[in-house]
């Protein structure tokens, strides 16, 4: 009874993790630019493709395979900023939206498009596959260890990063204010590229933390809508909230999938979501904003 | 959004020609000219059984090349549209649609996909246009007998009924638990294990479902493990196979599992990655291995893995039969084909085929071919055959 409640909680936490990257590229956009990145699963599952190639194609190792892919992602990220959104600055927020959907659209068909990855199920084995963390009498997946020790990893380097660096720091002054921001001398433009590379490349070590949990294909980027919940319960604006709203997803998930009635799984963000808009919309940790007139 | 009000519309439409042409209305004739004879299928190119949806169209596409080159039926070539469906229903309707109304196909070959081959059948029926062998155990093609439509896959409680035949023999369980997918296909395996799980005394006591498409087994897994069960069976289609298997593994868990037809494929072996060792399925064509298949089975691996870069899967066989079975009846049917003609053809098939398949034929009450299987395991990595074909 422990142990499967003890593989119940981790197997939730590690899926929460990846829920609260995913979550975290949304609200790091959203708070830097005002645009919702319908694009961001899709990102993911890029990544997890581009993973798995280097490792079949190349023949590199899951280290390598998984450091390429998330360079590749945040490559993307910055190609997204430059080549599609940048044209669109000024633009009423509804039509940036739906170029991120489309964008979506696009990256999964071009993926389908691409002999042997398109049709195909596929899966990408980490060093940790397979393996089990045995504690007290219970077998804890390896992989499910590592997605939560990496996720730990990046947050505290994301912390680091934005309190820390000047670029951080930047960062944080554009997401406050892009006017203030440009008048003390930040470059906004550079900002916004540097900011989806950096959701990009977040994305992309979700996408190489979950493909060994599930398979990679080109719908897995679909699993970005389980984030939009996560993102909401944290609180749109603030970034701990998302890691916070994915940790509780995933484990609500979890327990439901492994308690609740056949079914709950799948409604259970959903449920979610929709508690959190009725009885706390600004989420756990967002700030609701009051305009003074 | 405007997806769902499509469809809500559509599925309106079928309930209400339904009634009206239950048992099919008259044969209709059309795609047939002088020189051509134009049939359609749909199949999953995208989607979650994608991997075995290329077989349906590939399989086809080189079955009608050799009867083609071959100089064709009655001095007619065969022409193939394919539509993708995506394992989904909505768009195979629209697929079926397409095909039937605006290309105007001579008959639908092999729909894939118990869900989306359900859909397009009222469609079919409608319009009086065959639909040969659905890729589908489901019932509906053949039962009750239906002068247009024929079922390929025989039906899955057939299949259960075979499995658990077997298990009930060879591996007494005591406590069986189910894993099946939430459509029409493994509402059918669960049916069809219910029932005969009932015959043999034995306590179903633990069922769970997942959503097509989804790839985390981790909480339905779990939730068998804790009700204790030795014996699981698979109401599984392609990756859910595989991810049901490495779950079970990451579980550190060693029950038996059983499957029906859908199990019984080369793809999840190898997705699994040797999770699915010792795994039992009950198959209706065997898979060959290049190394030991006899020469003129070697010879049709050799050129079907020339043509598409790829292993032919036992999805592959069931279609190159099942195309040749069209052929012949439309040679039967004479020079001048037509849609009765071609039914008519069929019941005088006596067909056998390079793969050692026992002689299928069709009658007016079966619309599908004879009812036999046969159960297989699989060890250090393919799947071996334990049994020969079983009625």
């Amino acid at each position: 009874m422990f142990a499967d409640l003890a593989q119940t909680v981790i197997g939730g936490i590690a899926v929460g993790c990846v829920y609260g990257l995913t979550a975290l590229g949304f609200v790091m956009i959203y708070k830097a630019t005002e645009v919702l990145n319908f694009a961001q699963g899709e990102l993911m599952m890029v990544a997890a493709f581009a993973a798995v190639a280097a490792v079949s194609l190349v023949g590199a190792p899951f280290w390598l395979a998984a450091v390429l892919a998330i360079a590749a992602a945040a490559l993307a990220g910055a190609a997204i900023d430059r080549l599609l959104l940048r044209p669109l600055v000024g633009e009423p927020v509804f039509a940036i939206v739906m170029a991120t959907i489309g964008l979506s659209y696009l990256l999964r068909s071009s993926v389908s498009m691409v002999p042997g990855w398109g049709s195909e199920t596929l899966s990408l084995d980490s060093p940790f596959t397979g393996k089990f963390l045995r504690v007290g009498g219970v077998a804890l997946s390896q992989d499910h260890l590592m997605a939560i020790v990496a996720t730990v990893l990046a947050c505290a380097v994301l912390f680091m990063f934005f309190r820390y660096t000047r670029t951080g720091i930047a960062m944080q002054a554009v997401s406050q204010n892009q006017l203030a921001a440009s008048f003390v001398g930040v470059r906004v433009k550079r900002m916004f590229t540097l900011v989806w590379a950096l959701s990009a490349t977040v994305a992309g070590l979700a996408g190489v933390l979950l493909a060994p949990l599930t398979f990679v294909h080109v719908n897995m980027g679909l699993i970005g809508l389980n984030a939009l919940p996560a993102a909401v319960l944290g609180g749109f604006g603030s970034i701990p909230g998302a890691i916070v709203g994915g940790l509780l997803v995933g484990l609500a998930e979890a327990f439901a999938g492994r308690f609740g009635p056949d079914g709950s799984k799948e409604i259970v963000p959903h449920v979610l979501l929709l508690a959190v808009l009725l009885v706390r919309p600004q989420g756990l940790f967002g700030i609701s904003l009051k305009r003074r007139v | 959004m405007h997806k769902a009000l499509i469809g809500a519309v559509v599925a309106a439409g079928m309930l209400a020609a339904g009634p009206l042409s239950a048992q099919g209305g008259k044969l209709v004739t059309q795609g047939v000219t002088d020189t051509e004879i134009l049939i359609g299928t749909h199949t999953d190119l995208s989607g979650p059984l994608a991997g075995v949806g290329v077989e349906v169209r590939d399989a086809m596409l080189m079955r009608i090349e050799e009867l083609n080159a071959a100089g064709g039926i009655h001095g007619r070539k065969f022409r193939l549209i394919v539509e993708d469906s995506g394992y989904d229903a909505k768009k195979a309707v629209l697929a079926a649609q397409k095909l039937v109304e605006r290309d105007k196909v001579f008959a639908l070959v092999f729909p894939f996909g118990t869900g989306p081959a359900l859909a397009t059948l009222p469609i079919t029926r409608e319009k009086g246009i065959p639909l040969l062998f659905a890729g589908s155990g489901a019932v509906a093609f053949h039962t009750p007998p239906s002068e247009s439509s024929f079922g390929y896959f025989l039906p899955d409680h057939f299949f259960m009924r075979l499995g658990i035949d077997y298990a009930a023999r060879e591996l007494k369980p005591k406590r069986v638990g189910l894993i099946y997918q939430g459509d029409d296909y493994g509402e059918a395996m669960l049916a069809g294990a219910k029932e005969s799980l009932a015959r043999h005394k034995i306590d179903l006591v633990e069922t769970v479902s997942y959503k097509p498409g989804a790839t985390d087994f981790s909480a339905q897994v779990a939730k068998l493990k804790a009700a204790n069960i030795d014996l699981l069976l698979l109401g599984t289609a392609l990756r859910e196979t595989a991810g049901v298997a490495r779950e079970r593994q990451k579980l550190d868990w060693d029950v038996k599992m059983l499957g029906g037809f859908p199990v019984y494929n080369t793809i999840s072996v190898a997705l699994a990655k040797g999770a699915m060792e010792g795994t039992y399925a009950v198959g209706q064509n065997r898979i060959f291995y290049p190394d030991s298949a006899p020469p003129q089975v070697k010879a049709f691996y050799d050129k079907y893995r020339a043509k598409f870069s790829r292993d032919p899967g036992p999805t592959s066989v069931a279609v190159y039969s099942a195309m040749s079975w069209v052929a012949e009846a439309a040679e039967r049917a004479g020079r001048d084909l037509t849609a009765n003609g071609l039914i008519q053809g069929f019941y005088k098939i006596r067909s056998t085929d390079i793969f050692g398949t026992p002689e299928v034929t069709f009658t007016a009450q079966r619309h599908m071919p004879p009812l036999r299987g046969f159960i297989a395991q699989v060890r250090n990595g393919r799947w071996e055959s334990l049994t020969p074909f079983l009625e």
